[in-house]
């Protein structure tokens, strides 16, 4: 082939990935629009301040106040619950295992498996176990299912935060004498502090927007759960319930976006909170 | 100074080994317990589906026919085929756009572009799956109609982002004497990619589509809102035609599983197939990225 054949050849290739970097961002560009342009169109105040009255799934008054409350305490619930598993887990296999050990190696793979498992699979396998104990949909098992379903994913984002403490720092803390809980949960749970709000806002957000389980386990209702046995709403299905009906899909859209508004607020905070720890962060 | 004081605690506590042994114990308990929770999530559906067995024969419920729990009829075929075509089509459609991204921002672009890429990149992939599946109801469903092409483009969308995560990776793990070498010899850049980059980093490739395609075979609430939902008792042949999934099949059903006889067995027949297949992928996939990243160092 000539020279100026493979040129040309590069040149229609580039053009070609141009094109397709160029379709890509568009197409992400459009989720964004769809979102705003129809959300904002259909949002009010009632939408977020009041309960849904009869008739909101057909076009009706009142607002998805329920879920949205519904939606944070499964996410916050789920994702402190996951964190407390995580975290020891974590700081267990990494600094108390030998480098290299079978059985950490063993949780990172069981960590990988997990992480492929559907969402919808967690809530059949709540099911299971509900049926089993003659147990209904209820917050708590919202938040023990989706805990579930965050645990693979805080884990790993744990453990790359994790590796990166140098070792010369573990070896400092030891040779002062000090245990492996000294090591662990005093210097490098707070040298990972940053590291460890990023993939909390992960979790969470996996968790908020979680819709297969929950409607597999949490039940559904038009208030806000008084106790953790109560059925829960949470947004990702309000807004299914509201999109398939043809009345309410304005409405639908409107908690759509404010579904993403709370995902992009708890992620600002976050990135904030990630600053104000960083001065703590021990330099390497 | 961190722990200073915690320090001087620890050292005066004198049953410190005692109570370290504990906690190691408790915390060897908790690895253990992870590592066996997906035997236990297999197990336990495979258990609660075993029912099923006892008056179908495992050939049945694979056979051409339709969804009628109450009346004994159950076959997991046109869902499965539904998914099939559903999370097919949405590689098809999501694979070519995905690499050419990759290997734009991995061989071509300046490494600011991945500066920006990466990040948009990953605020996509945390969007929830029902944003998706409102984009879907908004800009795919006008066009295509409800059905399997729609949930093919919306799960598209969705696992892109994986895919250029995945495969960006991977480009990254070719080593650079490669590239160097084979630009030495004269190769253009598109030469270099087809010839070294894109050979050298195949499995690794495949390995991305297929954790993908697993990611796509789960997916629920945004097909859901766009496949429309199977006919009775017709196996799904176009992809303009409405259809089901194993995942909607349990999502559209679970209503009914304390109710209606066979319908639990059933439904945590079909999430335990489920879970299969997705293992199953996943493994292969993290076997093959785990070797490919280890044999390019």
């Amino acid at each position: 082939m000539s020279l100026r054949a493979r040129k040309m050849k590069e040149g229609a290739a580039v053009a070609v990935m141009i094109g397709a970097v160029g379709a890509f961002f568009l197409l992400f560009a459009s989720i964004v629009a769809a979102i705003l342009v129809r959300g904002a169109s259909g949002l009010s105040l009632d939408l977020v301040t009041k309960l849904p009255e009869s008739g909101l799934y057909l076009g009706g008054g009142g607002g998805v106040l329920n879920a949205i409350v519904g939606s944070l305490m499964v996410g916050l619930g789920a994702t402190a619950l996951a964190l407390s598993v995580s975290l020891p887990l974590v700081l267990f296999i990494n600094l108390y295992l030998p480098k290299g050990a079978r059985l950490a190696e063993a949780v990172r793979f069981s960590l990988d498996v997990l992480w492929g498992v559907p969402s919808i699979v967690y809530g059949a396998c709540g099911v299971a176990v509900m049926l089993a104990v003659g147990m209904r949909g209820s917050l708590l098992a919202a938040v023990v299912v989706v805990a579930l379903i965050e645990v693979p994913i805080l884990s790993r984002a744990c453990d790359e935060v994790v590796r990166l403490v140098p070792r010369e720092l573990e070896e400092a803390v030891l040779s002062l004498g000090a245990g492996k809980r000294t090591l662990a949960f005093r210097v490098v749970l707070r040298a990972v502090l940053p590291g460890l709000v990023t993939a909390a806002l992960l979790a969470f957000g996996r968790g908020i927007g979680d819709a297969a389980a929950v409607m597999l386990v949490a039940g559904y209702q038009d208030g806000i759960p008084a106790n953790p046995l109560e059925p829960v709403a949470t947004l990702p299905l309000a807004i299914f319930y509201l999109v398939s009906t043809p009345g309410a899909q304005a409405r639908g859209y409107a908690a759509g976006l404010v579904l993403v508004l709370i995902i992009v607020f708890f992620s600002l905070f976050s990135r904030l909170l990630g600053k104000k720890l960083s001065p703590h962060r021990i330099d390497h | 100074m961190p722990g200073r004081a915690a320090l001087r605690r620890a050292s005066l506590s004198a049953p410190r080994s005692l109570l370290d042994s504990g906690e190691r114990a408790l915390l060897g308990t908790l690895a253990c317990a992870l590592v066996l929770l997906p035997f236990v999530m297999g197990g336990g559906l495979f258990l609660s589906a075993r029912g099923l067995l006892e008056t179908k024969t495992f050939a049945s419920l694979f056979a051409p026919g339709s969804w009628n729990p109450a009346r004994g009829e159950i076959t997991y075929l046109p869902f499965l085929i539904g998914t099939l075509w559903v999370t097919g089509l949405a590689v098809i459609i999501a694979l070519p756009l995905s690499l050419a991204v990759a290997v734009y921002a991995s061989e071509y672009a300046p490494r600011r572009f991945g500066a920006v890429l990466k990040p948009a990149v990953d605020v996509v992939a945390g969007l929830p799956s029902v944003i998706f599946g409102l984009w879907g109801v908004a800009l795919i469903v006008p066009a295509t109609g409800y059905g399997i092409l729609a949930a093919a483009f919306v799960l598209a969308v969705m696992i892109m982002p994986i895919i250029v995560q995945i495969a960006m990776e991977v480009f990254a793990a070719v080593p650079v004497s490669l590239r160097e070498a084979a630009f030495a010899l004269g190769a253009t850049r598109l030469e270099v990619v087809n010839r070294v980059v894109l050979r050298k980093a195949r499995p690794g490739l495949v390995a991305a589509a297929v954790l993908a395609l697993a990611r796509a075979f789960g997916e629920t609430l945004a097909v859901m809102m766009v496949i429309g939902g199977a006919q009775k008792g017709r196996l799904p042949v176009s992809p303009l035609d409405q259809a089901d999934t194993l995942p909607t099949l349990i999502a559209n059903r679970y209503g009914e599983m304390s109710s209606v006889p066979l319908v639990s067995e059933s439904l945590l027949g079909a999430a335990f197939i489920l879970f299969l297949v997705v293992v199953g992928f996943t493994l292969v996939s993290r076997v093959v990225l785990a070797r490919v990243k280890r044999g390019m160092e």
